[in-house]
C-alpha cells in the first residue's frame, strides 16, 4: 500500500463504522419502535410474560444479591479507610448508600443481566434463526416480535427496577457489614445516615436507569439474535457481539442519565 | 386466484430478479401455477430454486418483478395483510423447522394457539386430527430431538395442515432422508393431494418424487424456468439442461 493512501484508508475506515454503527442504532430503534406498537396484542399472553419475568428477575436474585452485596462491601473498605485520614467516618453510609442507589446498584446489575440474560436471548433467538424456526412463525402468520421480542423486553423492563431495588438493599447491607467490623458504626446509625442522605430523586434516577438499561438489554439481544447468519459461528458472533453492544450503550447511556438529572 | 383464459391461477410470478451480491439467483423468473395443482420445480441442489419459494411467502423481496399469491401482489401488502395471507399458505422447510423447545403438539397447535380464534379444547381436536392424517398419532408429547428426520417432516406438514392453507410449499421435502423415507415423504404428498385438494409447489432436487407427485414439472435452469409439462411431457423434452438433469438421476434411489 501506498504511504500516501494511509490516511484516506483510515477515513474510510472510521466512516464504514460510523455509518455501520448508525444502520444498527437505527435497525435497533426500528425494533423498539415495533415492540411498543405490537405490545397490546402480545400482552393477552400473559403465561410467556410470566416465564420471561421468571427468568430476568427471581432466578437472577442469587447473583446479583451476591455481586451487590461484595460491591457494597468494597465500597465502604476503600471509602472507610480514606476516610479515616481525615477523621470523617460518619460520611461512610452516605457515601456507600448514594453510589449503591444511583449509580453502582442500576449499573452492575444491569452488566451482570446483559451476559446473563441478554446473552441467553441472543443464542435462543439466532439459534431459531440459523434453524429458519423464525422463517417457520413467519409463514404460520405469527409476528415473530410479538411471539419472541416483546415478552422479552417487558420481562426485562419490569425486571430490572427490581432488580436494582433489590441489590441496592443488599449493597448498602454489605456496606452496614464492613462499616460494622471495621469502622465501628453501628447499623442503626449507619441506615439512619444512609437513609437521612437519601432523597427521592436519587431512587428515581437509580430506577430510571435500570428501566433504560432494561430496555438496552433486550432490544440489543433480540436484534443481535434476529440478524443472526452462518449457522453455529455466527450464533457465537451473535452473543459476543450482543454483549460488547449492550455494554457499551449501557455506560453510555448512564453518563447521558446522570447529566441530564444533575 | 387470478383468472387468465378460464384458468384460475394462485401463483403467478412476472419477471422476478433477485441478486445476493453478484450471485444473481433469479432473473427474469416467470411461472404460473393453476388452482389445485402440484407443481414441481426440479433443479440442482444450491441453484436458487428455495429462494424462489420464499418470494411467494414474503420471506425475501425481489429486486424487480411482480408476484401475486391468492390473487394479492405480496410484495404490496402491509404488514397486518401479509401476516393474515401467510396463514392461508403453509410451508414446509428444508430443515422442517420446528420450535425445538415446543412438545409435537404445541408446535402443530401453534398458529391455531397464537391467533387465538378457537378455545385450547378445539386446538386439541384440530391436532389430534392433523396428527392422524400424517400417521404421527399418539406422538403428541414428544420433542422435536426425539423425532427421526421424515417424523419431523410429518410433524412440519401437520403444522401447516392445522391452519386448513389454500396452498403448501414444499421446500426439498426429501433432502436428507434415506430412500425409504424419502418414498414416505412422496406418499404423504400424494394423499394431501388426494385429501386436501389444495395447491401444492414442491422444490426437490430429486426426480423419483418429482414424477410421482406433480401434475406438472417445471425446470429450474440459471435463474429461470427453461421447460414446463406434465411429467411425461417433461421426461421427452429436448432440453439440454432436463436431458442432463435426468441423466444424473437416473441412479438416484436405486
Amino acid at each position: 500500500m501506498n504511504m500516501d493512501d494511509l490516511p484516506n484508508s483510515f477515513l474510510v475506515f472510521v466512516g464504514t463504522k460510523v455509518l455501520d454503527g448508525c444502520n444498527e442504532a437505527g435497525a435497533m430503534l426500528i425494533l423498539l419502535v415495533q415492540c411498543v406498537r405490537e405490545a397490546p396484542q402480545a400482552m393477552r399472553r400473559k403465561h410467556r410474560l410470566i416465564i420471561q419475568m421468571k427468568r430476568v428477575g427471581p432466578d437472577s436474585l442469587f447473583i446479583a444479591g451476591a455481586l451487590a452485596l461484595f460491591i457494597g462491601m468494597v465500597l465502604a473498605l476503600h471509602s472507610g479507610y480514606s476516610l479515616r485520614q481525615f477523621d470523617f467516618e460518619e460520611a461512610l453510609a452516605p457515601i456507600v448508600a448514594l453510589s449503591m442507589v444511583k449509580e453502582m446498584a442500576p449499573v452492575i446489575t444491569a452488566l451482570l443481566l446483559s451476559g446473563r440474560i441478554g446473552a441467553a436471548i441472543a443464542a435462543e433467538i439466532g439459534t431459531m434463526q440459523v434453524n429458519e424456526e423464525i422463517d417457520a412463525l413467519h409463514t404460520l402468520g405469527i409476528s415473530p416480535v410479538r411471539y419472541l421480542a416483546i415478552p422479552r423486553l417487558i420481562g426485562c423492563v419490569a425486571m430490572l427496577p427490581l432488580l436494582t431495588i433489590y441489590a441496592g438493599i443488599v449493597g448498602m447491607y454489605g456496606g452496614a457489614l464492613v462499616a460494622a467490623t471495621y469502622f465501628d458504626i453501628s447499623y442503626t446509625v449507619y441506615f439512619q445516615r444512609a437513609f437521612d442522605s437519601m432523597e427521592m430523586k436519587d431512587v428515581m434516577e437509580g430506577l430510571l436507569k435500570a428501566l433504560l438499561f432494561g430496555a438496552i438489554i433486550a432490544i440489543v439481544a433480540c436484534h443481535r439474535g434476529f440478524s443472526t447468519r452462518g449457522g453455529a459461528e455466527g450464533v457465537g458472533r451473535a452473543i459476543t457481539t450482543c454483549v460488547v453492544t449492550s455494554f457499551i450503550a449501557i455506560i453510555i447511556c448512564d453518563y447521558f442519565v446522570t447529566r441530564f438529572m444533575m | 386466484m387470478s383468472e387468465n383464459a378460464g384458468k384460475t391461477y394462485d401463483v403467478i410470478a412476472e419477471k422476478l430478479n433477485k441478486s445476493f451480491g453478484a450471485n444473481h439467483v433469479l432473473r427474469d423468473f416467470t411461472l404460473s401455477v393453476e388452482k389445485g395443482q402440484t407443481f414441481v420445480i426440479v433443479g440442482p441442489s444450491g441453484s436458487g430454486k428455495s429462494v424462489f419459494l420464499k418470494h411467494l411467502v414474503g420471506l425475501i423481496t425481489p429486486d424487480s418483478g411482480e408476484v401475486v399469491v391468492l390473487s394479492k401482489k405480496i410484495n404490496e401488502l402491509p404488514p397486518e395483510e401479509l401476516l393474515a395471507l401467510r396463514r392461508r399458505i403453509g410451508m414446509v422447510f428444508q430443515s422442517s423447522a420446528l420450535l425445538n423447545s415446543l412438545t409435537v403438539e404445541e408446535n402443530v397447535g401453534l398458529g391455531l394457539t397464537e391467533h387465538g380464534l378457537i378455545g385450547q379444547e378445539e386446538v386439541l381436536k384440530i391436532v389430534n386430527e392433523k396428527l392422524a392424517l400424517v400417521e404421527m398419532s399418539g406422538k403428541n408429547q414428544l420433542l422435536p430431538e426425539e423425532l427421526s428426520g421424515g417424523m419431523r417432516k410429518r410433524v412440519a406438514v401437520a403444522r401447516t395442515l392445522a391452519l386448513g392453507p389454500d396452498m403448501i410449499l414444499f421446500d426439498e421435502p426429501t433432502v436428507g432422508l434415506d430412500p425409504l423415507l424419502s418414498s414416505n415423504v412422496d406418499e404423504l404428498i400424494l394423499g394431501l393431494k388426494k385429501n386436501v385438494k389444495c395447491t401444492n409447489i414442491v422444490v426437490t432436487h430429486d426426480l423419483i418424487t418429482a414424477f410421482r407427485v406433480a401434475d406438472r414439472i417445471g425446470m429450474f435452469h440459471d435463474g429461470k424456468i427453461v421447460a414446463i409439462g406434465a411429467p411425461e411431457e417433461f421426461r421427452r423434452s429436448q432440453d439440454k439442461s432436463v436431458q442432463e438433469f435426468i441423466a444424473r438421476n437416473r441412479d438416484w434411489r436405486i
